[in-house]
């Protein structure tokens, strides 16, 4: 988790990801941010997030995020 | 100038408004589909009577000829029907970014004197709140005859922008301009009847609002998205409603090719077209969409808030014609022009300033005479950006004036630049500006986004641009960024760049 953490913060700082449950419907995350994650996911722990799963939901908190990461690990 | 003048000066369409024409296809074609989003899929004939109703509705509340109505953007079809509501009234829409901050309201209101603000949840201003739910157009019997469709030339609608003069303001637009940027659109894409075209550009900006306009002038069929955030539904859109043409900012582009990867090669029989603004694609996004599309016609349409539409190019068809933004679209005629405002025969060597006329100019800059005098002269709208016309025909667009740096009295445009440096293969983005020197000397400054900030080697970049570059068009300095400041559509606000140069000095 604190790996995906640092990534989170690379990404867009000045979030306190620990706390935040609406990442994507507050506006947190843009569009290309959520991308610019994607990428780095797949760079970071090997796992490609396909269209069925670049839904919002699973952007909203990095205990979503964290969750997907291990479903994906899983697959 | 010699372009589609055989198109020009015909009689395009019938219409004098775009809701006359959304009333014309109500009783021709009651129960093809006009306007669709998430929710709600409505027919011409469903389309007018809510329009028909909701001008009721404002029209008991004291809306009239010539109020401004302020209506924030809820990018559905209820935000389609107030628009169309408002100029039935005759009044004047002003589209606002949903959620729009206070500051930036009270500015718009000030500077236009509306009257009306509909909300996302209510209508409101001065003694006026009426609360409105998705069920507000279906409980009324008021009277809804008696309305007469706006005249060409009453204003239509209000778009605050910073266009072509990098300053916010008010641009006033009449009916016929609607109109003759629709067409221009029409014609342009070359659309066809039973059009369906999907749109997830904000119908708060002129981008997205315009290609709703002209799916509707020609009785074709709008397809409203919120955002392609999720990919699947997007494409699940295009299978349900049978879409045949889309239209997209650069950034939507790049977020679907990445998440769907080559997913949109699969529609490639059934897409007619798709549609860009004027800033430029990623390009290694346009490659592999022109590969994955081969015979869908893929648009640049270039154009400013003030002349919309004005040219057009098929970059699927001339993918190597690079800075070419295409020919005129039919309502426009384009001049290449000098410092003093004189046309002059432009070529690659010889570059003035582009100029546009015809019938989708704006009015007017709102409460600026002294802003639409400078660059309104004679119907004539001049425009800031540098190109030229070469023996064909096609126009080409090097770049803003504002921008253009002198290097030893050599003109470069940063514009230039970048379209070099975006070719080389490990940055996503990047953008230049002009630094002075200790002696006030300008000199090049390239920012950069690398796709991968490990392992960037910023000398490689230089080795490239020094092959692919004139020596006074090179960088001095190159600034590694996390992301290159740009508006939702993709524009660069290169103002910005200066500001995180001047932190990244301090640090």
């Amino acid at each position: 988790m604190e790996v995906l953490l640092e990534l989170l913060e690379d990404i867009q700082g000045g979030i306190d990801y620990k706390t935040e449950k609406h990442l994507v419907s507050d506006k947190l995350l843009d569009s290309l941010a959520l991308v610019e994650l994607v990428s780095s996911i797949d760079d970071e722990f090997g796992v490609s997030v396909e269209m069925d799963d670049f839904i919002p939901e699973n952007f909203e908190s990095i205990e979503a995020i964290w969750d997907l990461i291990k479903k994906l690990e899983d697959q | 100038m010699g372009f589609n003048q055989e198109a020009r000066g015909s009689v395009k369409m019938a219409y004098t408004s775009i809701v006359n024409a959304i009333y014309s296809y109500s009783i021709t074609k009651p129960r093809s589909l006009a306007v669709i989003d998430e929710k709600t899929s409505l027919t011409y004939e469903q389309f007018w009577s809510r329009i028909m109703q909701t001008a009721g509705i404002l029209r008991s509340n004291g809306v009239g000829k010539g109020d401004f109505v302020l209506i924030e953007s809820t990018q559905d079809t209820n935000y389609s029907v107030f628009i169309f509501a408002v100029h039935l009234l005759s009044a004047i829409s002003i589209p606002l970014e949903e959620g729009i901050g206070e500051a930036n309201l009270n500015q718009i209101i000030e500077e236009t004197g509306s009257n009306y603000f509909i909300g996302k949840d209510f209508i409101k201003y001065d003694n006026l709140t009426v609360p409105f739910k998705d069920d507000f157009v279906f409980q009324t019997d008021l009277d809804v005859s008696n309305f007469n469709f706006p005249d060409p030339s009453d204003i239509a609608e209000i778009l605050f922008s910073t266009g072509t003069t990098g300053k916010s303001k008010g641009i006033e637009l009449n009916h016929s301009a609607l109109v003759a940027v629709a067409e221009n659109v029409i014609f342009g894409v070359q659309m066809k009847k039973g059009n369906v075209e999907l749109i997830p550009s904000p119908l708060s900006h002129s981008h997205g609002l315009r290609r709703h306009y002209a799916n509707l002038l020609a009785g074709n069929t709008v397809v409203i998205v919120k955002s392609v955030l999720n990919v699947k539904n997007f494409f699940s859109l295009i299978d349900k409603y049978s879409v045949t043409a889309i239209d997209l900012v650069p950034t939507a582009l790049s977020i679907i090719l990445k998440i769907s990867k080559r997913h949109i090669g699969n529609y490639k029989e059934r897409l007619d077209y798709m549609q860009f603004g004027t800033a430029p694609l990623n390009e290694a996004d346009k490659v592999l969409l022109c590969e994955l599309l081969p015979n869908t016609r893929l648009y640049n349409i270039y154009g400013s808030t003030e002349a919309g539409c004005a040219c057009i190019i098929d970059f699927n068809e001339f993918e190597n014609k690079i800075n070419c933004v295409g020919k005129p679209t039919i309502n426009s005629i384009c001049k290449v022009v000098n410092d003093e405002n004189e046309e002059i025969l432009s070529s690659e060597s010889n570059t003035g300033h582009l100029a546009f006329s015809g019938g989708m100019l704006m009015n007017r800059y709102v409460n600026d005479s002294e802003l639409t005098e400078q660059y309104l002269i004679n119907d004539i709208m001049h425009s800031s950006d540098i190109g030229y016309i070469d023996s064909e025909g096609f126009i080409y667009f090097l770049g803003r004036k504002d921008n253009v740096i002198n290097i030893g009295g050599i003109k470069v445009s940063p514009e230039e630049i970048e379209q070099v440096a975006i070719n080389y293969n490990d940055i996503d983005d990047c953008a230049c500006i002009s630094k002075e020197n200790s002696l006030g000397d300008p000199r090049i400054i390239l920012f950069v986004k690398p796709t991968k900030l490990k392992n960037f080697d910023k000398n490689e970049l230089f080795d490239y641009l020094n092959i692919k570059l004139d020596k006074n068009k090179l960088p001095r300095e190159i600034v590694i960024v996390d992301d290159i400041p740009r508006t939702f559509n993709g524009k660069l606000m290169r103002k910005e760049l200066t500001n995180i140069d001047k932190a990244k000095a301090k640090q």
